[in-house]
């Protein structure tokens, strides 16, 4: 809050002090705020009749009586404006003192014009009518504040007191600390015992005593600091490990004796006595001939397949894959280095025999319409 | 001078309101099912079904005349073709194309209904057209039919016996064209 504002304040206070101590005739019949009184309201029913209300509270000058001047004019339910005549204020029956009226300084904004063409609408008489209460009541509230403030550092002592008078909280009591490293051995014995303790305390189960061994402070051991130390017969006789060479690591390959099916696509590399070897040159796979018969020929008498192309060995992946099927061509690859060969079986030397014999040429002929060519037609056999 | 192409528009009109087909403007016409045809014809005879065929052939080849005018004896084996083939068609026997064997004209129809009164109808149709359109007195003879198709041999009377006879002693088709083309002392 900002110091304006309490400044603010603290004037509003001693105002409405100061107007507390006046009599109350003065408070209870002028001090009427801007409005309509709560018997009428903004919603005429029946008749249209002149409806008129001088709130009492209109922003009028100290010492003069409030007139109204020029012709008013009062809404009604059917819209119409019934012009009125000018009439007087009724004079106050109590005449405020100056200084009362001047302590009041309403805002403009809450007085109702009366002289506007639209009325005011119903929750502005209703809202302007709680200052009215809001006076005393602001009077109470400020002497209740006041008695607030006096009461709370009672409060504060009150509750640092310790809570021995009261009583103890409905659980079970915290797991203390151990003071020394026996006592917790014997609490953790005891706790293997029993499974679980009688009743969990809740977080709101209240404060715990901080007196006696609750004040002194934990000490400051590890789970490795409570297990008990080896002795020399569980530790043995302990032997230093030779520093390491730098020789090979010898791993010996078993053979795999059982004869998988190979795939289409799949190659067995050669076993070497280290994987991080290089294959020799003539372990690479290479591409062999495509010629079906010969090529199973060959793997039943078990000569090796003739190579046609060894590739670079920056060819070695692209080529690893390819194993021609039995009795069906392998595909070639995309490169074109392989050269596919076919198994052509070519014909027998034709018999020298006369297939046919021409006797005699036919006569040329060339009809020039389809008449000539239906009357050649018609001699034939004649 | 350009020789007149077969003109097939209007052809067949079907008056729905008198329930009347009439084909290139001539006499009411019939709508019948092929194998209905060929039935009735079957029951008829064989030359029954060349009679009625016959007829059919006139007709075709009066249109023939008409069409191609004075000039059909010079017109060419495509305009012909072209024109008879139009009428075989229209007839609903089948596509028409031209075969020449030497001296020898066959006349294959693809599609054309098959069978003994089928062939007769057909051979017919083939045979009253060109003896109408040309005023030629052309005998239609059946050479093979497979698979439907069909292979008319046009000739004489005369040698349309003898290449019966022939085909009669299972002499090839081949065979019989070319025994037509021998000199008249072998043949």
């Amino acid at each position: 809050m900002s110091t304006d504002r309490i400044t603010l304040l603290q004037s509003l206070l001693e105002r409405v002090k100061r107007n507390a101590a006046l009599p109350r005739r003065f408070l209870g019949s002028n001090l009427v705020f801007g409005g309509t009184p709560g018997t009428q309201t903004d919603v005429v029913t029946g008749p249209a009749l002149p409806i008129f209300a001088v709130p009492q509270s209109a922003p009028v000058a100290a010492g003069r009586s409030p007139t109204l001047s020029g012709a008013a004019r009062v809404p009604t339910m059917s819209g119409a404006i019934i012009p009125l005549p000018p009439l007087a204020a009724a004079p106050p029956k109590t005449q405020v003192p100056a200084e009362v009226i001047e302590e009041l300084d309403f805002d403009d904004s809450e007085a109702v014009d009366v002289t506007s063409d639209r009325p005011p609408p119903a929750e502005i008489s209703s809202v302007e009518a709680s200052p009215v209460v809001s006076v005393v009541e602001v009077v109470e509230a400020i002497d209740t504040t006041a008695r607030r403030t006096e009461v709370a550092p009672v409060d504060e002592l009150r509750w640092t007191e310790p809570p021995q008078q009261d009583s103890p909280p409905d659980s079970s009591p915290r797991p203390r600390a151990a003071a020394s490293l026996d006592e917790a051995l014997a609490e953790a014995a005891e706790d293997s015992d029993s499974v679980m303790p009688l009743k969990t305390p809740p977080p709101e189960s209240g404060r715990q005593p901080m007196d006696g061994v609750y004040s002194a402070s934990m000490p400051d051991t590890t789970p490795t600091d409570m297990l008990p130390l080896p002795t020399v017969e569980q530790l043995g006789e302990t032997l230093d490990l030779e520093a390491p060479t730098s020789a090979n690591i010898e791993l010996d390959l078993v053979v795999s004796q059982v004869q998988t099916r190979k795939e289409e696509l799949e190659f067995e590399l050669p076993l070497r006595p280290s994987a991080l070897e290089l294959p020799a040159h003539d372990e690479l796979p290479t591409l062999t001939t495509t010629q079906a018969p010969a090529a199973s020929s060959q793997r039943r008498t078990g000569q090796p397949p003739r190579i046609l192309v060894v590739p670079d060995d920056g060819d070695t992946v692209e080529m690893a894959a390819i194993e021609p099927m039995p009795d069906i061509p392998a595909p070639s690859t995309d490169r074109g280095i392989a050269e596919l060969q076919a198994e052509v079986t070519a014909r027998s030397a034709p018999a020298q025999t006369v297939a046919a014999e021409v006797i005699h040429a036919a006569r040329r002929f060339t009809p020039r319409s389809f008449a000539e060519l239906l009357d050649a037609s018609l001699k034939l056999g004649g | 001078m350009a020789e007149p192409q077969f003109n097939p528009a209007h052809a067949l009109k079907i008056d729905l309101g008198c329930g009347h087909v009439t084909l290139h403007g001539q006499a009411p016409c019939l709508v019948v099912p092929k194998g209905a045809l060929l039935e009735l014809l079957g029951a008829a005879g064989e030359e029954a079904a060349r009679n009625f065929g016959q007829q059919l052939g006139v007709a075709a080849g009066h249109r023939i005349a008409e069409s191609l005018g004075s000039g059909i004896h010079q017109a060419s084996i495509g305009s012909f073709v072209d024109h008879l083939g139009g009428e075989i068609a229209i007839l609903g026997l089948g596509s028409l194309a031209v075969e020449r064997w030497g001296q020898a004209l066959v006349i294959v129809i693809e599609g054309a209904p098959l069978g003994r009164p089928g062939v007769a109808l057909v051979s017919a149709v083939v045979a009253g057209a060109l003896q109408r359109a040309l005023s030629r007195d052309a005998t239609a003879v059946e050479l093979m039919q497979s698979e439907g198709t069909l292979r008319l041999l046009i000739a004489s009377k005369a040698a349309a016996r003898k290449v019966q006879q022939w085909l009669a002693q299972s002499v090839p088709w081949g065979d019989v064209l070319t025994r037509l083309h021998e000199p008249r002392g072998e043949a």
